[in-house]
């Protein structure tokens, strides 16, 4: 029986009725281990970081206003915010992670899993050599919209931005990101047509 | 939740939800949570965030009845409703756009954001915009808006900007963008109901399409405004809007004012100290055609953010200290047009 509830009543029951999170985290775990595949190397990063994104869903459970958007591009948002802004952060969710009896380790099974995942969802190493050099506002809303195909509108959404800033801040990453896009990997093509 | 045999058979998302879901109840244990949205800020309800939406937000919560008080609205803000109220079943029903046309709308805004630099280091500026939206009943259109220029409510946020290297803020910045169909929230509100209770009914089950809030006073009148707000609506219906503010508990009088357009109106108000925004928002009525002129949210409390979420060039609305406006919008024209050239 599927839960006939949209993601974002699922976002917002979260705050009282743990079934409704469950049921969102089965729906979108996918897309933030997809997220975390992208930006991360190792097996034990994209668990790290996944873990990383759904601690902090929760902390934010009571700042989502369901209408200004839909649940996953407010999750997305809240991913690119921890790879984006800091250090500190990471290190605190790891702090929880440990407070709340730790992770198990990752078996062999899961190990390989995400070495593929790793593999299927690897950005051309031009792009992400890109990416990296982007300031941090920039390179969080090149990320939305060029890997995980937001629209500018819901990555201004998730990111809390205003829509006007976000576009000024995809045109300046569009252009620096454009002789990424000369070399022709599918991620770099991907780039030229949507600077288009 | 950890197994003990030779092979574990929890995946590691099955391990990572055992965390998320602790860290939840423990949470929802504490009290942390509140059981409803934070208040939604009507500024931030572009016809874009809600177009990717598209349905309506039915929220699957207990509804929190008028706290058990027995009065309604203050006396005197209850009274103007009603005479207001008078006025809008008086009005000439307003034409709808039919097929090819668009509802057009002009209004203005100022907003106070703060500004993220970064390492804690935030400045709060004030900034004006005009916007005007053309949406047909398809749910093409256009959208074109126009920031203004900005200034700084004191020497000290001024001084920070200068000091973080004067970062773009985006002044006199010009979007305009046409929408297929589709594209747009615009919802048909031909058949709501003009009984006041039948109305409240739909509006207390969060069942209008499009338009949600808490549950609670607060999110009853928020989701007024948003139905009075550059929408088109048989007089009848906006008659009943205005008898349920008058019913909502929490409403005070604040009499006659001036509006951003510099045109006389009355003005009702709520002020929400529940949120980590607390805030008095004021609607503003003409008081001869009771149409909505404009609205006005100043905070009433100190309002902070956690400035870490959102990382350097991060721009945050509702916040500042009491006494911010935080934000107003002044509604000029609206009415039906041809072609997303046109303007009234």
């Amino acid at each position: 029986m599927t839960d006939p509830r949209t993601d974002r009543e699922l976002l917002v029951a979260s705050r009282v009725d743990t079934g409704a999170f469950e049921e969102l985290y089965r729906r979108q775990v996918g897309a933030t281990i997809r997220f975390a595949a992208r930006r991360a190397e190792r097996p034990s990063d994209v668990v790290d970081l996944v873990a990383a994104v759904w601690l902090e869903v929760v902390a934010s459970l009571d700042r989502y206003e369901p209408h200004r958007g839909d649940a996953l591009p407010w999750i997305l948002g809240i991913a690119a915010n921890l790879c984006a802004v800091d250090r500190r952060r990471r290190a605190r969710e790891r702090e929880v992670v440990r407070r709340l009896g730790g992770r198990r380790a990752l078996d062999d099974d899961d190990f390989e899993r995400l070495e593929r995942a790793i593999d299927a969802h690897a950005v051309a190493p031009a792009l992400r050599r890109g990416l990296r050099e982007l300031p941090p506002a920039e390179r969080g809303v090149a990320e939305l919209v060029l890997l995980e195909g937001l629209t500018p509108a819901q990555a201004a959404e998730a990111l809390g931005i205003r829509a006007a800033a976000i576009r000024m801040r995809l045109a300046r990453a569009r252009r620096k990101l454009r002789s990424v896009a000369a070399e022709s990997t599918p991620a770099a093509r991907s780039v030229k047509e949507v600077s288009r | 939740m950890k197994t003990t045999g030779a092979r574990d058979p929890m995946t590691f998302e099955q391990d990572v939800l055992n965390l998320a879901l602790k860290s939840l109840r423990e949470r929802q244990g504490s009290g942390l949570l509140a059981p409803v949205p934070r208040r939604p800020r009507p500024r931030q309800r572009t016809a874009i965030a809600i177009a990717a939406a598209g349905i309506a937000i039915a929220i699957a919560l207990p509804i929190v009845l008028p706290g058990g008080g027995t009065g309604g609205a203050e006396p005197a803000a209850a009274a103007l409703l009603h005479r207001v109220a008078l006025r809008a079943a008086q009005q000439p029903r307003e034409p709808a756009p039919g097929p090819g046309q668009f509802l057009y709308t002009k209004s203005e805004s100022f907003s106070t954001s703060l500004y993220v630099v970064g390492d804690g280091t935030t400045f709060l500026f004030q900034q004006p915009s005009t916007r005007e939206s053309w949406i047909g009943p398809d749910g093409s259109g256009r959208l074109l808006s126009t920031s203004g220029a900005v200034t700084f409510p004191t020497a000290g946020d001024r001084a920070t900007w200068v000091a973080a290297g004067s970062p773009d803020l985006y002044e006199h910045l010009t979007e305009d963008e046409l929408f297929e169909p589709g594209a747009l929230f615009s919802p048909d509100y031909a058949d709501l109901p003009t009984d006041p209770e039948e109305l409240l009914e739909l509006i207390e089950r969060r069942e209008i399409p499009g338009i949600g809030g808490p549950d609670n006073d607060w999110g009853t009148f928020v989701i007024i405004g948003d139905l009075l707000r550059e929408t088109s609506l048989q007089p009848k219906v906006r008659a009943a809007l205005y008898q349920i503010v008058a019913e909502i508990p929490g409403v005070e009088l604040v009499g006659r004012v001036i509006d951003g357009a510099g045109r006389p109106g009355v003005a009702v108000a709520y002020t929400n100290r529940n949120t980590d925004a607390p805030g008095r928002w004021e609607l503003i009525f003409d008081p001869t055609t009771a149409a909505l002129l404009g609205e006005n949210e100043v905070l009433v409390a100190d309002s902070t953010v956690d400035v870490e979420s959102g990382g350097p060039g991060a721009i945050y609305g509702g916040v500042g200290p009491a006494g911010t406006r935080s934000y107003s919008g002044t509604y000029l024209v609206s009415g039906v047009v041809d072609s997303t050239t046109d303007t009234l």
